[in-house]
């Protein structure tokens, strides 16, 4: 059915160009800042999956001779320790890595989580309607309602903290934001030409539904998916900056910041080294969010 | 009109009712809160008067009973480690919240709307490029990264300003500058993008053909009709406020609720976090409840339908 119609929908030239990729294709429609966001996202990648290997020391290993010393440029500084040491004479360098890995596979895999949720229970809202559609947005505005910090202090408290527990919650999160909108999408495509000659030639459900319907809601999950990883990566530190995250000695950005809050006044680059990798990290998503957005010229509302 | 402000209110209530039930079953998923908090190897005697003296020998629907209507008596029971009154304990707490709110709002309306004004009337030159740079460093710096760096700056180096809690509105200042700064980011890109879009309708035009004076073009026609998508976005915002809140007066240990509900999750006090949950939970609800009413209320075209 698709086949017979696509090559009349679309004219004969850009067959050729909708065999290159989507990124491909993206990279190539990116002015400058657009190009630098997405090179500096990819060494932050590249960063992320070599930085422990690349890592000086052990994150946790501690060395009581080379105690608070600051990063290189300053008195005391050690040079075996470019971005100094913390309270217990831990290598901050090796722990940003670790942290940063860490906090991007959390962030990652929550993220990948909501949005399997959150899309799911929106094709289902947008495609079956009825009871069960207005039910899930009956969740999703009660989702809006509270926020998801006091949640999180729930669960937190019920569970302890632990990698699952935080991951789990990081996934619980945010999956209204789909629901919303790949619902308005759903309703959208499900109303075009296409889907309805697919209903009235009896294709099946699950057919409409994958090969119709959530190729067209694609870059809109895309889009919200990028413009929610940043505040998933916040929401992490904000977690593990609280107590709330994983159990020490392990690092993430967050922890890192949360315990070094406690030196600020003698050691402020404990607590600096690491906000300021996640500031960076969460920026440049967001700004990526925002260029994407426009690029796939996707409306959110 | 009618039928709009009942369904609200009736979602709002209902969202409520999920909140509490949701609380209360949650805290107990984890068992005895007793076994946990008094001391190993304590005679099984003691134990059961301290079960019994916090209500937790009853079954789950019957302290499900005592926890609703204690809601409605104000009675929620006693705190695990300070043996005293909940609701006592959040009177407490509650004055240096809601003055932390306002200070919070206070500055982000005063300090964003000029900004936002300025940056759409010099969006050509570089004073407008600076504020929306400023505005979207506002909005993107996570809450407690712009704590850190302002204790280090105005606490640590300058010695300006008292780096944690609550004593003089002194103390309140850095906490609601970061409570504030996202609000302000986006009254700021609000309001400018409202005045923008103002500024190239056609009845501006009319006002400046007739030879109305510049500063009466802005201030009589545009600000006006820019208001309206602002106080919108201030809405929206002071229920992120709330939610935001415990964060930063965790940071800051202003003794507001917010700290209060973080150490009571750290520590399992339930009957301390659950009420301070369904509290910041009622704040929330009951704030974006008063806005959808008042935006209806200043904007005579917002449609009411039935959706």
């Amino acid at each position: 059915m698709t086949d017979l119609v696509s090559p009349v929908t679309h004219p004969k030239g850009r067959s050729t160009q909708r065999r290159s990729t989507g990124f491909a294709r993206l990279w190539q429609r990116a002015d400058r800042p657009a190009r630098l966001y997405l090179s500096l996202f990819a060494v932050v990648l590249l960063v992320t999956l070599v930085g422990p290997l690349l890592a000086p020391f052990h994150p946790d290993e501690q060395s009581l001779l080379a105690r608070l010393r600051p990063p290189v440029g300053f008195d005391r500084a050690m040079p075996a320790h470019p971005l100094g040491t913390d309270q217990l004479g831990r290598d901050l360098l090796s722990r940003t890595l670790h942290g940063l890995q860490l906090t991007m596979l959390i962030a990652l895999v929550g993220s990948l989580i909501s949005l399997v949720i959150g899309v799911t229970l929106g094709v289902i809202a947008g495609y079956a309607r009825g009871r069960l559609g207005s039910a899930i947005m009956a969740l999703v505005d009660i989702q809006i309602a509270v926020p998801f910090t006091l949640i999180a202090l729930l669960v937190v408290a019920v569970f302890g903290n632990s990698l699952p527990v935080l991951i789990a919650v990081i996934g619980v999160s945010g999956w209204e934001v789909y629901a919303r909108i790949v619902r308005a999408q759903v309703l959208s495509v499900s109303r075009q030409p296409f889907v309805e000659a697919a209903i009235a030639a009896g294709a099946p459900h699950g057919r409409i539904l994958f090969k119709h319907v959530l190729p067209n809601v694609a870059s809109a999950i895309i889009v919200v998916w990028t413009m929610t990883f940043s505040a998933v990566i916040l929401l992490e530190s904000s977690l593990s900056f609280l107590g709330l995250g994983v159990q020490p000695p392990t690092a993430t950005l967050g922890s890192m910041v949360g315990l070094g809050r406690d030196y600020l006044a003698s050691s402020p680059w404990i607590a600096v080294v690491p906000s300021l990798v996640i500031m960076f990290v969460s920026l440049l998503v967001l700004l990526i969010g925002d260029w994407l957005r426009d690029a796939l010229d996707v409306k959110l509302k | 009109m009618l039928d709009f402000l009942a369904r609200r209110i009736f979602g709002a209530a209902a969202t409520l009712l999920v909140v509490v039930t949701a609380v209360f079953f949650a805290t107990r998923l984890s068992g005895n809160a007793m076994d946990y908090l008094l001391p190993p190897g304590i005679d099984p005697e003691t134990q059961a008067a301290m079960v019994a003296r916090f209500g937790l020998d009853q079954p789950l629907l019957v302290q499900f009973g005592n926890f609703i209507a204690g809601l409605f008596q104000g009675d929620m029971g006693l705190s695990l480690y300070e043996r005293r009154p909940v609701t006592a304990i959040y009177a407490e707490r509650l004055p240096n919240t809601l003055e932390l709110f306002f200070y919070a709002l206070v500055l982000s309306v005063v300090v964003g709307l000029p900004l936002g004004v300025a940056a759409a009337l010099q969006r050509k030159n570089a004073i407008g490029a600076a504020i929306m740079g400023v505005a979207f460093l506002g909005y993107a710096t996570p809450n407690f990264v712009l704590a850190i760096v302002m204790i280090l700056v105005f606490s640590f180096k300058l010695h300006w300003l008292p780096s944690s809690g609550s004593a003089t509105p002194l103390h309140l200042l850095m906490p609601a500058i970061v409570l504030a700064a996202p609000m302000l980011a986006e009254i700021i890109r609000f309001s400018r993008n409202a005045l923008l879009d103002v500024m190239s309708q056609d009845y501006l035009r009319t006002a400046r053909a007739k030879g109305l004076p510049e500063h009466l073009v802005i201030g009589k026609h545009a600000l006006r009709n820019a208001a309206i998508p602002v106080v919108t976005v201030i809405g929206l915002q002071v229920a992120g406020m709330v939610a935001r809140c415990v964060l930063v007066e965790a940071v800051f240990a202003t003794k507001g609720i917010g700290d209060l509900v973080v150490f009571a999750a750290i520590g399992r006090d339930y009957p301390v976090l659950q009420f301070g949950v369904i509290l910041i939970a009622t704040l929330v609800v009951t704030v974006s409840l008063v806005v959808d009413l008042l935006y209806v209320l200043i904007d005579p075209r917002v449609k009411v339908t039935a959706s």
